[in-house]
């Protein structure tokens, strides 16, 4: 084993044919409570910090050809299905296709004029936070239960960082949580660890919506008080900073109101397809921690008095700027980092 | 011959962290992830059983990193349980390698159990997961696995140590 042991080598005498690697020992006690106190450290540090997230990326990008391969059959299979399908099916698919097309710029030519009218009234308010992101189409290819994970074909070469919101066609997906040079891994809202900060659409009532690991969201920490209905619609508040304004979360599906407990127990139902998706878009221009906490100084006139000019108070400053925010919380959304 | 020996071990590991690499496809049956074997886990096992290395215990430490990276587990995880499981085979080893097939069959399973429920707790721990009964499932697919190896890795391979 590790030091003492590994120098009692007397032993290998007798066994002529026993090169080092395959000699046998005695005991390794030492090494192995080494070993032990070594990954619990690694552990805590892990549970606790975003510190081993590069040795993560480091050592996912050194293994992103056992996933490639891993992964051949099925792309093999995946393009022989495309070769072998019917031409009448494809054509079919393709007018489909189109027609969707049509229909979707038909309604962005509306919206673009409307996120046009709404840029200027922004603008006439002095705010700064831009409207469109960039995205970049990513696809699934593959899925972790514990926690609840997908993995995308993009990585950080294609410019998808750890903290990006990823949506699908209904509403937001998750978000990156891990990334190695050609696949991230994104962390599905429903996941127990993850947080979004949403308001109800009917009113505009701020609260949390926590995953609750079986395939739905709940508010966490909803007042009794709370006015939410059955039926009621969430989105991103877009107050913690990390996750954009107005995407689409869930749908409220359940309120049990037990008089013992001073929370509400809601179900939220997720709008994202989370089980079925498989082209996903991740936000890739959502701006820094860092370029976020600047953008606040400048546009709040409250920061001077929050934030005692150091940088180093920056971060604090900008959670008590935003209570709402899921980063403030103890299973926030940088949990897994 | 030495070599072999060498090549034979590497393609294993590789084998096994390949698989532990593959996925489900994304519309693969719910049932099918609960028997999925512990591929390193039976490889680590494997070659402990037969050849017991001096260094079986970190090398199975870092193996289980590996798969950690791999998994996207809690870092340290697997690396702390394969090298317990592992310490445990080579500490018994000589008596071990006395046993019928199945019999060490059946000691794989209880490793492959032991390692999977402290995982489970651990994460339960950490990050709030539940502990699932279909738990039970997997290590049976581990055991079978190690006899897979057992028959299927050449014969003449064996004799490394004695």
């Amino acid at each position: 084993m590790l030091g003492r042991s590994s120098l009692r080598s007397p032993r290998r005498r007798r066994q002529p044919t026993a090169d080092s690697l395959f000699a046998r020992q005695r005991s390794g006690i030492y090494g192995l409570s080494l070993l032990i106190v070594l990954s619990g450290l690694l552990m805590v540090v892990d549970q606790n910090t975003p510190w081993l997230a590069p040795v993560r990326s480091v050592i996912g990008t050194v293994l992103n050809p056992f996933e490639f391969t891993a992964r051949a059959p099925y792309l093999a299979a995946g393009k022989v299905t495309d070769m072998l399908a019917d031409r009448v099916a494809l054509l079919n698919r393709v007018t489909a296709l189109e027609e969707e097309n049509q229909e979707l710029k038909g309604a962005l030519l509306r919206f673009d004029a409307i996120a046009q009218e709404n840029e200027t009234l922004r603008e006439l308010f002095n705010s700064q936070a831009p409207l469109e992101h960039e995205t970049l189409i990513a696809e699934l290819i593959g899925l972790s239960q514990e926690p609840k994970e997908v993995i995308l074909d993009k990585g950080w070469l294609h410019g998808v960082n750890v903290g990006q919101p990823v949506i699908d066609a209904a509403g937001l997906f998750g978000q990156v949580v891990e990334t190695t040079a050609v696949t991230s891994r994104v962390l599905l809202v429903t996941d127990p660890s993850h947080a979004v900060p949403v308001y109800v659409l009917r009113n505009g009532v701020r609260a949390i919506a926590v995953g609750d690991g079986l395939g739905n969201l709940t508010l966490k920490y909803a007042a009794a008080t709370l006015d939410v209905r059955v039926g009621d619609e969430l989105n991103c508040s877009g107050l913690g900073g990390r996750f954009p304004f107005g995407y689409p979360v869930g749908v409220v599906t359940e309120i049990n109101q037990d008089a013992a407990e001073p929370f509400l127990r809601t179900t939220v139902q997720p709008r994202a397809a989370l089980d079925r998706s498989r082209h996903l878009l991740v936000l890739t221009s959502i701006p820094t921690d860092e370029a976020r906490t600047e953008a606040n100084r400048r546009s709040l006139p409250l920061g001077e008095s929050l934030q005692p000019g150091s940088a180093r108070g920056l971060p604090l400053a900008r959670e008590s700027l935003q209570p709402g925010s899921a980063r403030g919380l103890p299973l926030a959304e940088e949990s897994r980092g | 011959m030495m070599t072999n020996r060498y090549a034979l071990v590497a393609a294993t590991v590789l084998g096994a962290l390949l698989l532990t690499a593959a996925r489900l496809p994304v519309d693969a049956p719910e049932w099918l992830r609960w028997l999925r074997p512990d591929w390193a886990l039976a490889v680590l096992l494997y070659w402990t059983l037969i050849a017991p290395a001096r260094l079986a215990t970190v090398w199975a430490w870092l193996m289980g990193i590996l798969v950690d990276v791999l998994y996207g587990d809690l870092l340290g995880l697997h690396a702390m349980t394969l090298a317990l499981a592992v310490f445990a085979t080579a500490r018994f080893q000589q008596r071990l390698v006395l046993f019928k097939l199945l019999q060490q069959a059946g000691f794989v399973a209880g490793a492959a159990l032991a390692t999977e429920l402290a995982r489970a707790l651990f994460r339960a721990a950490a990050v709030g997961a539940d502990v699932s009964p279909f738990l039970l499932v997997p290590p049976l697919a581990t055991a079978a696995v190690f006899v897979l190896l057992v028959v299927a890795v050449p014969r003449q391979t064996k004799r490394f140590v004695e």
